[in-house]
């Protein structure tokens, strides 16, 4: 039994954390960078500890420099969050071995379900379906061709120790094959620092579809259905639902039992992702594993009522789970919208800076799980993802309207966001009729992002959209309001406009 | 939400408003220790510098009263706060025994009339007391409606009203005087 948390994390995730600890009765240890100083985690836990420099690299990426903040703070616990360190071998033996537990799985079942060739096979042997392909990382180029002249194109080459979308490319001729192999094995190596790369055939238009799955240690394993993230940007998600309306109940029931199996072989404890990838609803493959809590865990939590952060750190006291599986029922819906600072008009180009005013979405069902406020500088140094608006309903078609609702509700004025691409997201056709797939949103760009919104942030509109409202209004009326400073000023006048 | 905090840079008080991002620092005594206690106003968060070591210690403060210590860079700070599982606790630092001044000032302020100040924004409703009146400590003075209700206001000590500035019908803010009661054998 532990009583004090590091939560070896920054931004939402680790304020997400920081709760729940705080509700179980735990005392929780905040990391900062120098570029975090300002940051709502530093100052929402019991106990913060700095970490000199400012670059992921010098400080949520350094092995020593946490073990000595563990050290340091009296931590008998480690929560890793997302990224950074969560799935890092090497941390969690650190840790381990200092008599410190680790909020996760052990080293060995992290290596066995997270290197992609060895999930794979694990999964492959427990009865998962798994995508044709190399069944191992390729010897050298002359083996990639054997294996393309058996699986067909397209074809993807991907990095054993990839992720996040990067170290993988889609060849679609043989001629391409060369150089695909040579890059991939080159970003690999400098990526990872792992070469290895295998081959599967490339699904062309698929949803991507994932099952929550929670393990203790004395093996017992659930899962906690699935989420869709099939609205994706170069592979990243930007956009979740539960449950995924693509799946029939019976494939939905199959693919959860086989990826608890799958689980429980690896002897895996704590919570995890199977991911798959989606050809038909009838048709999925197993993907990737991912060992960590994730991203878009909350809108699980949202239609099974469980706090997925609270049962991740019962099972690593030593705790029993709760619940079976025939305890847990889907109710209702659940979307996530990720809020990037980022301008989807200029290809989502990230946008760091100063937040002048803020006003998050609430209200009845809203959830928005953010580390900003008024005045807070979003850092250069990391990703940009400054919030998470979840929200719950009763089925589908009401939760987006709810969506739009929290959206039109949410205020950023200072640097662009994403809110505006997901307004447009909510009201797309295919979206509402789930005619989507993963490269869809790179088809549909067009419709989805009106290039005059940079209009609207050049003249610095307070408002997120209101580029929509701008359209509307003369120049003279134009002129006016780009000499207006004050936002919600212009908040009112443009509301006013939009009620002309 | 607004408390007063002294800015130690400038040896004097100012008052903070929540979201203001102005960070007031002071000495405070924490179990006979002193420490320098960094407030931050927008999240209402103090935080202690553990002498030695790398770790801040954060309090959340949920109420917050600074009081400077006389002829000293020291503060007294009252109020409560919240910690881990939800618990509350009353806090109390700059009560340190080498707190200087401090018995000196009580004693004082024995001898001197008790202030009776409005403790909110609301209107007088009635006065239950006359200039010159002998009362009883928990006595009625006033009763002040704020929020749609009536909050009874009682003299604090037993004694004679001194000064009363209270008056029915009269709005008053949080702080402000509506009475003092002064000891009996200094009338007589």
């Amino acid at each position: 039994m532990f009583k004090r948390v590091l939560i070896a994390n920054r931004g939402e995730i680790a304020l997400r954390v920081a709760r729940t600890v705080r509700e179980m009765g735990l005392e929780s240890v905040a990391v900062y960078s120098d570029a975090d100083a300002g940051s709502m985690h530093r100052k929402f836990a019991d106990f913060a500890i700095r970490l000199p420099g400012r670059t992921s690299k010098e400080t949520y990426l350094n092995i020593p420099l946490l073990m000595q903040a563990i050290k340091d703070s009296g931590a008998d616990a480690v929560h890793p969050g997302y990224g950074f360190l969560s799935e890092n071998q090497e941390f969690v033996q650190a840790v381990l071995d200092v008599g410190v537990t680790f909020i996760g799985p052990t080293p060995s079942s992290m290596a066995a379900l997270g290197d992609k060739i060895s999930g794979r096979n694990l999964m492959k042997s427990c009865g998962v379906p798994v995508v044709p392909g190399s069944e191992g990382a390729l010897k050298d180029l002359a083996d990639l061709e054997k294996h393309a002249k058996e699986i067909g194109f397209p074809m993807i080459i991907k990095a054993s120790g990839g992720g996040g979308g990067r170290g993988m490319r889609v060849v679609r001729a043989m001629n391409e094959l060369k150089d695909a192999y040579e890059v991939c094995v080159r970003e690999a190596q400098s990526y990872f620092g792992n070469p290895q790369v295998f081959c599967e055939r490339y699904i062309d238009a698929p949803h991507h579809v994932e099952f929550q799955v929670l393990f203790d240690q004395h093996g017992n394993g659930v899962h906690l259905f699935e989420r869709d993230c099939t609205v994706q940007r170069r592979h990243q998600k930007l956009f979740e639902e539960a449950p995924s309306a693509f799946l029939s109940h019976e494939q939905r029931m199959r693919l959860g039992e086989v990826a608890v199996k799958a689980g429980l072989a690896a002897k895996y404890v704590g919570v995890g992702t199977v991911e798959f990838i989606c050809e038909s609803p009838e048709k999925c493959y197993f993907m990737e594993m991912n060992t960590r809590i994730q991203v878009e865990h909350p809108v699980t939590e949202m239609i099974t009522g469980v706090d997925l952060i609270r049962e991740q750190i019962r099972v690593a006291m030593g705790h029993k789970l709760r619940f079976k599986q025939s305890d847990l029922h889907i109710r209702g819906w659940s979307m996530e919208a990720r809020i990037n600072a980022e301008a989807p008009e200029k290809e989502f180009l990230p946008a760091a800076g100063r937040i002048k005013n803020f006003q998050a979405p609430a209200g009845p069902f809203v959830r928005f799980d953010s580390h900003v406020y008024a005045g807070y500088t979003i850092p250069a140094e990391y990703d940009s993802m400054i919030g998470k608006l979840i929200v719950w309903d009763e089925n589908r078609e009401s939760c987006i309207v709810r969506m739009q609702r929290a959206l039109s509700e949410l205020m950023v004025d200072g640097v662009p966001t994403t809110a505006k691409f997901h307004r447009r997201l909510m009201e797309h056709p295919d979206f509402r009729s789930l005619e989507i797939h993963t490269g869809w949103l790179e088809q549909k760009k067009n419709d989805l992002i009106r290039p005059d919104w940079e209009l609207g942030e050049a003249a610095s509109l307070p408002l997120d959209g209101a580029a929509v409202a701008l359209s509307m209004v003369d120049q003279s009326q134009q002129d006016e309001l780009n000499s207006s400073t004050d936002a919600w000023k212009s908040a009112a006048m443009l509301n006013g406009l939009r009620l002309s | 939400m607004r408390y007063r905090v002294f800015d130690k840079s400038k040896e004097k008080s100012v008052i903070h408003n929540a979201g203001n991002a102005r960070a007031g620092g002071c000495d405070v005594h924490v179990d006979g220790q002193r420490r320098l206690l960094e407030i931050d106003p927008r999240s209402m968060v103090g935080t202690f510098v553990e002498p030695g070591s790398r770790l801040e210690r954060n309090v959340r403060f949920q109420s917050l009263q600074i009081e400077r210590l006389a002829g000293e860079a020291d503060f007294r700070i009252q109020g409560e706060c919240s910690g881990s599982g939800g618990r509350w606790s009353w806090f109390d630092f700059g009560a340190g025994p080498d707190a200087p001044g401090q018995k000196e000032r009580r004693a004082a302020k024995k001898d001197q009339d008790a202030a009776i100040r409005s403790p909110m924004t609301g209107k007088v409703l009635q006065v239950a007391v006359k200039k010159g009146d002998v009362v009883t400590a928990g006595q009625l003075v006033c009763i002040i409606e704020a929020m749609k209700m009536e909050n009874k206001i009682v003299a604090p000590t037993d004694g004679v009203i001194q000064k009363l500035s209270a008056t029915a019908g009269a709005l008053v803010s949080s702080g402000d005087m509506l009475a003092t009661v002064g000891p009996k054998a200094a009338k007589k």
